[in-house]
């Protein structure tokens, strides 16, 4: 069984892909489908792709993007991003997604989610929640406000299970783009009051993060900016973590080769010297 | 009208797009397609899946495949490949939402993963997974022993050992490829497994000599 995913998250604003800092700070990177295919090739088990503008500017993800992305990435692609009703969805889903993300759809209207789920199962529709911490507590975010809301991250989760989620999307807002790894305490407390599938986001910064979050029970660990520094960046992280029941890759990384911050050491001499001369043996036939 | 071997079922649900891509990848050449005519003259028809049961018939009906459909079937010419929910369409029955009637090729019933499944483990089934081919014979020469697939499913397919290919474990067993001389169907999606999923598809169409690039164009 390899039933941890490491989802390699790429956030969208006005079709660029870009990175973002607590929510606050955003810096572009280029086409989404760039990243989705380099992703793709270093073998992450699922693509997250989700439009930051849309459900502020009252429009969808365009699903262009989606089939640009899908030509691309034989990964398995959860899409979000204003979407707020059935058609919306569909029109994702017959453009290449596998499921669909809804964020503030949700708080607006939940019986959004209980019609999703009848139309396209309970596997497809994933109920993303931002959260912060206040006074201890973890409590919804509010994007068009920008500030926490007066309600209770857990009861949120409750609600979406009702409504009929397959899976929950919990992103930090305090952590998110620092590096400091994850809220290990609230996705512990998220796993324990719900039965369905949690994705913890927001905080990655080296591969012992992952380690930390998927002790803490999630079944999914998201990755956003640091992804795009290094090459081969999900073989490394998967690499660092073997054995932890995350699917292994073809590239032939192992935990004694890379360091703690998730990039690759350097080899020793004698292992360098042998690469300098071929050695053969036998005759030429 | 361009004849070709490959066509992607359009019921108004489901992933189309996807499995048009990976099919294109392994150097198909394929239509998405809802016509009779395109149906009939196809050699594998492939029903995607990213929807609910009961949803998935409805549309069947009302597009009027289910005849075109069960017809090509009679003819046994053609191979149907399902995926995910393309797959349970073959059984007998599910239980999904309400009780609803499937196509009925494969002897078998659609169940829920909650009765099976032991409690701590997180439901829906979402994540990679290894099969366990259950012949001897691996079926499809290039399935790995090491390869993992693409789950994601809430139900699973419950039918004869005779109909059953491969098996997955997820708290306990349950099927995963099932097949019945033309019709082959699997709970996992080989379109979005990465490399597992192209050989897999690849091995498939081998097994049954389908070629992968002939196209006929008819001048009308």
């Amino acid at each position: 069984m390899d039933n941890k995913r490491i989802i390699g998250k790429i956030l969208i604003d006005k079709q660029l892909a870009i990175q973002s800092k607590g929510f606050a700070m955003y810096l572009p990177l280029g086409k989404p489908e760039i990243l989705a295919e380099a992703l793709d090739q270093w073998q992450v088990d699922e693509v997250l792709l989700i439009d930051r503008s849309a459900s502020i500017n009252k429009t969808t993800i365009d699903e262009k993007i989606v089939e640009r992305v899908v030509e691309v990435c034989r990964s398995p692609l959860t899409v979000g991003g204003g979407v707020c009703s059935v058609e919306q969805a569909e029109l994702l889903i017959s453009n290449g997604a596998d499921r669909i993300c809804i964020n503030s759809a949700f708080h607006e209207n939940p019986g959004l989610l209980t019609q999703l789920s009848d139309m396209f199962g309970r596997q497809a529709v994933v109920a993303a929640l931002d959260f912060t911490i206040k006074g201890k507590m973890p409590l919804i975010f509010d994007h068009k406000k920008k500030v926490a809301k007066q309600y209770q991250l857990i009861d949120a989760c409750k609600l979406a299970e009702d409504k009929g989620a397959g899976e929950l999307f919990i992103h930090s807002v305090d952590r998110d783009g620092l590096g400091t790894g994850y809220e290990v305490d609230v996705y512990n407390q998220v796993v324990q009051s719900v039965s369905i599938p949690v994705i913890a986001s927001g905080g990655y910064g080296k591969p012992s993060h992952v380690q930390e979050a998927i002790n803490s029970g999630v079944n999914a660990i998201a990755i956003g900016n640091q992804l795009n520094y290094v090459e081969h960046s999900v073989a490394l992280i998967k690499g660092f973590l073997q054995g932890n029941d995350i699917r292994k890759t073809n590239f032939d990384y192992r935990p004694g080769q890379i360091d703690s911050c998730g990039r690759l050491m350097k080899q020793n001499d004698d292992y360098l010297d042998s690469l300098k001369f071929v050695k053969r043996e036998g005759r030429w036939v | 009208m361009i004849k070709v071997d490959h066509v992607v079922l359009n019921y108004g649900l489901g992933n189309a797009n996807s499995i048009a891509s990976c099919l294109r990848d392994i150097g198909c050449h394929v239509v998405i397609s809802k016509q009779s005519e395109q149906l009939r003259c196809a050699r594998v028809i492939y029903i995607p899946g990213v929807g609910s049961f009961n949803h998935a018939m409805e549309n069947l009906k009302d597009m009027e495949l289910l005849d075109v459909l069960n017809e090509i079937k009679e003819n046994g010419k053609t191979l149907f490949v399902g995926m995910c929910l393309g797959m349970q369409l073959f059984a007998h029955s599910s239980d999904e939402n309400t009780f609803t009637k499937g196509l009925g090729w494969i002897p078998g019933r659609v169940k829920d993963l909650k009765e099976r499944v032991p409690q701590g483990y997180a439901l829906p089934h979402i994540g990679w997974n290894k099969i366990n081919t259950t012949s001897k014979r691996n079926k499809f020469n290039l399935l790995y022993k090491d390869d993992s697939f693409y789950f994601d499913h809430s139900f699973y397919f419950e039918c004869e050992d005779e109909f059953c290919l491969a098996k997955s474990h997820y708290g306990s067993e349950f099927t995963s490829i099932v097949k019945r001389g033309n019709i082959v169907g699997f709970q996992f999606h080989p379109e979005k497994s990465q490399m597992a999923g192209k050989r897999l598809l690849i091995g498939l169409l081998n097994s049954y000599k389908i070629d992968r690039q002939r196209v006929w164009i008819t001048y009308e």
